[in-house]
């Protein structure tokens, strides 16, 4: 009896066994068919029935979602892509918050089986990279990818950022084509009405602000305007503070070569009375911390809230959304403010150059496949693909220039860049062009944005990266010094703790060991000085 | 068949408990993973307990289960009492249903709801307060109202859903007893006092301990989702703490350390908790 009934279990044991390491051989078989000894080939970029590769291939993806659309190959934009390349892509749930997406990243890492392609902030893939979880490029970049190969052999600034410590590039990045990101939007028909004009100083910002609360701009009536709002928490009250001549934006900047931390800079502390002073007398939003995106576009939709800060494309969304109560409704989008310190404006809010990268798993059947349309993404023809979508539908070309459809331009409810997700747009890794950006924008948003240009500064590099032990540091010191930070600087912008407790709060800074991290974080920037 | 059991417990329990012991010891690195990292002993342990914040977390922590403890514990059994006492089984059954149903709304609902409710400029609350004349708060702004705020929460969420098991407790008592009170002249009253509390005291005392033995965990997510740096001083708690920390910069062998902190913890109270009711009651764990 009882050993009838080991035997059982015995069984079950092998047969699930068997289950398993079937499905995995049967996974093993399928990639074994594919051409890895066509290496001959590479260098050819499209085949005879014009498409990349000779047999279709799956390629798994995880990469971040997007809430407008499910990701689909059969998606309009989706389509030609999939079909030039020969590839069916297979999408991996992913979560939609950022923070879970790195969460889920990790742990995928963690559970072994990891998909073809990965998207991830570039820290991570070449922290993979090193680890061995990611393929090293060079030799496939070499071999099979001419069009990136030209990207970075013209831009020596781009081959700098993705290079990891190592030597090595680990992932596919991203391009941006401009710099400008987040700005100043105003009501201009609120400034009209009140027969202002578009502050240029802190002190005009003030007085406008002030006007915009007590002078009844929206003309109901009633007292109830709240003059600036915003949905990025304290990173929406960047424009009160650089004009101080510091920024929100990073934590660490460079004078003089030397790395120092933003958030013990003495300028902070000017900043941060003038923001105060601001928040006090009911100018800023008195919800800004807790506002999400939906309570930020009703401060707009109901016309209490005529300024805040955010990225460009948001000014046209934001007028669509209030211009359907609305019609007479004005943006204007504003350059970063003079402060009184005669420090010359700038921001340091901005597009990185790569935004987001793509490994390719170690372990992946498909290394040269995937670096073979990979490369596509970056041919000209590949990146009028990823930009403009299918030849007719979404766009049209008029004298060699791509423009969109009006199915892009023209839709009721949504803005293009949102109606181009719908449609089923992937940021994939390419690059971008300023050309296809302005056939997205209108004029006058074009216009805005590069008014913005000049002022940018360049900022402190992301693409820096750590050895194990600094990363240890950094753990510990940084995440305590960052809790404090977060609760501190509310605090003295809400009021809740007086400015002039600002020098204490820098020693106790100083005692949670800044200056540990200080040394990692300069080590680190003089690695990326040298690659 | 005691092999699957077996082998199920084995894998997917205890597998999992010795490698997360043996994580919290070693400076783990997903890439290398278990045999590949290295040993860091109780470096991670004293780590955590060297933070400058470890003794608000603890504090946060114990605190927001001590209220829960005095008010969302006993909330489900006066409601399973209350409700008993209705005679009326279609009013009875819709009540119950009513009651669990914020169960099944998710976390992020529940938090967003907080947040609309309580805003200063549109949220009801306010809106309420100023009728009578009083002034706008931003209670999500005032790290003293957050505990406030997250026990109340809390109890909206689980009211319904925990009384259930009450309900199938009362619904076990012989009613022959109830009978034999009537006939010796008991009240509603005393038949509550003397027969329906007994009867489910058991249940009520077996919740208690299970629940002691989580006094040094919360469901973080609702934290999560309602804090913001300015309120971190009251509703910063160990499990947010170790989610900024050992999730987010995928610290696991300090996340593992402290949960291995947690457990241990527990254990040593459900232990003590257990004497206790073996003292006093005749029910206990074991």
């Amino acid at each position: 009896m009882k050993k009838e009934r080991w035997m059982k279990g015995i069984t079950g044991v092998i047969l699930i066994s068997v289950t398993l390491v079937g499905c995995q051989t049967g996974g093993q078989e399928k990639a074994a068919t594919t051409p890895d000894a066509k290496a001959s080939e590479a260098n050819k970029p499209v085949n005879a029935n014009g498409k990349i590769l000779d047999k279709q291939i799956e390629v798994s993806v995880y990469m971040r979602p997007r809430p407008e659309s499910v990701e689909s190959n059969e998606l309009l934009w989706m389509k030609p892509i999939s079909e030039k390349t020969n590839v069916n892509f297979k999408w991996l749930k992913a979560p939609a918050d950022v923070n879970d997406y790195i969460e889920k990243f990790n742990l995928t890492l963690a559970g072994g089986t990891l998909p073809d392609l990965m998207e991830a902030p570039l820290d991570l893939l070449n922290k993979g990279g090193e680890n061995g979880v990611f393929e090293p490029l060079n030799k496939l970049i070499e071999q099979n990818m001419p069009n990136f190969k030209k990207i970075i052999e013209q831009n020596p600034a781009i081959l700098k950022d993705i290079k990891s410590d190592d030597g090595n590039i680990y992932f596919f990045p991203q391009i941006s084509a401009v710099k400008t990101i987040n700005l100043q939007i105003f009501r201009q028909d609120w400034l009209d009405n009140l027969g202002l004009k578009a502050p240029k100083t802190t002190e005009e910002m003030y007085q406008i602000l002030k006007a915009f609360k007590e002078k009844d701009p929206n003309g109901n009536g009633k007292n109830d305007e709240i003059p600036f709002t915003t949905r990025s928490k304290i990173k929406g009250l960047l424009p009160f503070i650089e004009p101080f001549g510091v920024s929100f934006e990073e934590d660490f900047y460079v004078d003089n070569g030397q790395v120092k931390y933003t958030f013990t800079d003495a300028k902070l502390k000017d900043a941060l009375e003038y923001t105060a002073r601001l928040y006090k007398e009911g100018l800023i939003d008195k919800e800004y911390i807790t506002n999400d995106q939906k309570i930020w576009e009703s401060r707009f939709t109901n016309e209490v809230s005529g300024a805040t800060f955010d990225s460009f494309p948001r000014l046209e969304a934001l007028e669509k959304l209030v211009g359907k109560a609305n019609p007479k409704v004005n943006l204007t989008g504003l350059t970063p403010l003079q402060g009184p310190s005669g420090i010359a404006p700038f921001t340091k809010s901005q597009q990185n150059l790569i935004k987001n990268g793509f490994g390719i798993s170690s372990k992946s059947k498909f290394k040269t496949e995937i670096a073979k349309i990979q490369d596509w993404f970056y041919s000209p023809e590949g990146q009028l693909a990823m930009n403009f979508g299918k030849l007719g539908e979404t766009y049209t070309m008029e004298n060699n220039e791509p423009k969109y459809t009006d199915l892009v331009m023209k839709d009721k409810n949504n803005a293009p860049l949102i109606k181009m997700y719908e449609l089923g747009h992937r940021e994939f890794a390419y690059q971008w062009d300023i050309r296809y950006e302005n056939a997205m924008v209108s004029p006058k948003l074009a216009q805005i944005r590069d008014s913005i240009t000049p002022f940018i500064k360049p900022k402190y590099p992301v693409a820096l990266s750590f050895k194990q032990q600094e990363r240890d540091v950094l753990n510990s010191k940084f995440t305590e010094i960052t809790t404090y930070k977060d609760e501190m600087m509310n605090k003295f912008i809400i009021g809740s703790e007086p400015i002039s407790k600002f020098d204490d709060y820098v020693k106790q800074i100083d005692k949670m060991g800044i200056d540990a991290v200080l040394k990692i974080q300069q080590a680190s920037y003089d690695r990326y000085l040298k690659r | 068949m005691f092999l699957p059991p077996l082998i199920y417990y084995l894998i997917f329990r205890y597998v999992p408990v010795v490698m997360a012991v043996v994580i919290s010891m070693m400076d783990y690195n997903i890439y290398k993973g278990i045999f590949g990292s290295e040993w860091a002993g109780f470096k991670h342990f004293i780590d955590f307990f060297n933070s400058v914040y470890f003794g608000r977390l603890l504090r946060n922590t114990l605190m927001i289960n001590l209220l829960s403890l005095v008010f969302v514990f006993p909330a489900p059994i006066i409601f399973a009492l209350l409700l008993n006492e209705v005679r009326n089984s279609l009013i009875k059954r819709m009540v119950q249903t009513i009651s669990y149903l914020p169960h099944f709304v998710s976390t992020v609902i529940v938090a967003s709801m907080a947040v609309t409710f309580l805003s200063p400029s549109v949220g009801l609350i306010n809106n309420i307060l100023v009728q009578f004349g009083m002034e706008r708060t931003n209670f999500l702004l005032d790290p003293n109202y957050f505990w406030g705020i997250f026990t109340f929460m809390d109890l909206w969420k689980t009211l319904g859903w925990s009384a259930i098991l009450y309900f199938a407790a009362l619904t076990g008592i012989n009613t022959e007893l109830y009978e034999a009170a009537r006939v010796d002249g008991a009240n509603r009253w005393h038949q509550t006092w003397h027969i329906t509390l007994p009867g489910i005291a058991p249940t009520i005392i077996i919740l208690l301990l299970l629940k002691i033995g989580h006094m040094l965990e919360i469901g973080y997510e609702l934290i999560v989702l309602l804090y913001n740096p300015n309120t971190y001083l009251t509703a910063d708690v160990i499990g947010t703490y170790v989610y900024r920390r050992g999730i987010l910069d995928a610290n696991y062998s300090f996340a593992s350390a402290v949960g291995l902190f947690q457990s241990v913890m527990g254990l040593l109270l459900i232990i003590i908790a257990n004497k206790l009711a073996r003292k006093y009651s005749e029910t206990s764990l074991w």
